[in-house]
């Protein structure tokens, strides 16, 4: 009775992964079985149509949807770590009590959930950031949908034409802007109760 | 965010990717992205039925991504790293989906030999008529512990011992699915003509 290369051989005689002795074996007992070279054909072309099956294109939406959803994360991410460095250096206090430490902790918890994110202070920072080609059209940043018109990153509600007070970036840029720090482009949001807008500098700036 | 031409960076370039990321740069994330979209949407495609669910896929397997960006410690390249994600998102959606996917032990293999994907559908895949439809018809009816680790070999490129990082399996096992999902493939198209 004839004994017959196995299936695993063959396959890894196609990926090369045959130590030499096992190869020299493989292919002498291949020379005399019609059988074993029509299994191994077999195998050859499933490999060959594998590697040729087309890659497909991703939808056009899909690197706008992942990049809202790690916006928001971002977001969620950066709040979640000023809350955290923010009570440890209350803690840290020698002369502060932990209830009274609580308390405070607290309260600003309280305070940055409910105007953390509208209250920053832009101040701004420097920028190393390319340009990304295909800038989408719309994105989410803490809760707040931005429109790009006119090369201009506009707050949704409000008006094209409301006047505005343009700031300087300073030296540190509140997390929540920072999605929009690889635009090279100028923002326009509701800061303080009042329209302004900030220029984010582009990469080579 | 920008899906520029890809290019395969080096060790070094990756390590320097991740810092960028570590000290607050978003354009590392976004070369990150652009680099390896097109492939975990095309993981994603085989490994379950239809653009719409591997465009779902994609979205879940970036976001784990940028949340554990900071621990990628450069151990395995960045793109084996990032199939690991893709392959464990993968598997918690069939978990979800109550579709009895489990990580196999080795005598499972036999077993899952014998079974036939549940969620394939030949009365629809015979109505796939061209010839990458016919494959990708076959591939979703090889049980998945075979498919993932053809579809690395042979549709990414993957070496043994990355397939074996990635499935976090013994090279043996690699060897063992790669030619028994090749040998499933076999007699389908060739049962088909
Ligand atoms: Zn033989």
């Amino acid at each position: 009775m004839t004994v017959h290369v196995s299936l695993e051989q063959l396959s890894s005689y196609l990926d090369l992964e045959l130590a030499e002795p096992e190869r020299l074996g493989l292919e002498h007992h291949l020379h005399d079985c019609a059988s074993c070279r029509g299994r191994l054909d077999g195998l050859r072309s499933v490999v060959a149509r594998l590697e040729r099956l087309e890659q497909q294109a991703p939808p056009s939406e899909l690197a706008f949807l992942v990049e809202r959803r790690v916006a928001a994360e971002a977001d969620r991410l950066g709040l979640q770590g000023r809350l955290e460095r923010t009570i440890k250096t209350l803690f840290i206090q020698p002369s502060m009590t932990p209830i009274f430490g609580l308390v405070v902790a607290l309260a600003l918890i309280l305070y940055l959930f409910s105007f953390g994110v509208a209250r920053q202070q832009i101040r701004g920072t420097r920028l190393v950031v390319p340009v990304s080609p295909a800038a989408p059209v719309a994105r989410m940043i803490a809760g707040r949908e931005f429109i790009r018109t006119d090369g201009v990153w506009v707050e949704r509600g409000l008006e094209p034409t409301a006047p505005v007070t343009v700031l300087e970036l300073g030296v540190e840029i509140p997390v929540e802007l920072l999605p929009f720090a690889g635009l090279g482009e100028r923002v326009r949001l509701i800061q303080d109760g009042q329209v302004v807008e900030v220029v984010f500098p582009r990469a080579a700036d | 965010m920008s899906t520029a031409p890809v290019v395969m960076p080096s060790p070094a370039t990756e390590i320097d990717l991740i810092e960028r990321h570590r000290i607050g740069d978003p354009s590392a994330f976004e070369e990150i992205y652009s680099q390896h979209e097109k492939m975990v949407f095309n993981l994603a495609l085989r490994m379950t039925r239809s653009p719409e669910d591997a465009a779902e896929l994609t979205q879940e397997v970036f976001l784990r991504v940028y949340r554990h960006l900071e621990r990628f410690r450069g151990s395995s390249t960045l793109k084996t790293w990032v199939f690991r994600i893709a392959l464990n998102c993968c598997r918690s959606r069939f978990r979800r989906r109550r579709l009895t996917f489990r990580e196999p032990s080795p005598g499972d293999d036999d077993a899952l030999e014998r079974i036939a994907d549940p969620r394939a559908d030949p009365e629809r895949d015979a109505l796939n008529s061209g010839l990458g439809e016919r494959l990708d018809a076959a591939l979703r009816r090889v049980p998945l512990a075979f498919r993932e680790a053809v579809v690395l070999r042979d549709v990414h490129g993957f070496s043994y011992d990355e397939i074996g990082e990635i499935l976090r399996i013994r090279i043996g096992t690699v060897r063992s699915r790669i030619a028994r999902g090749r040998e499933r493939l076999r007699c389908m198209l060739e049962s088909e003509q």
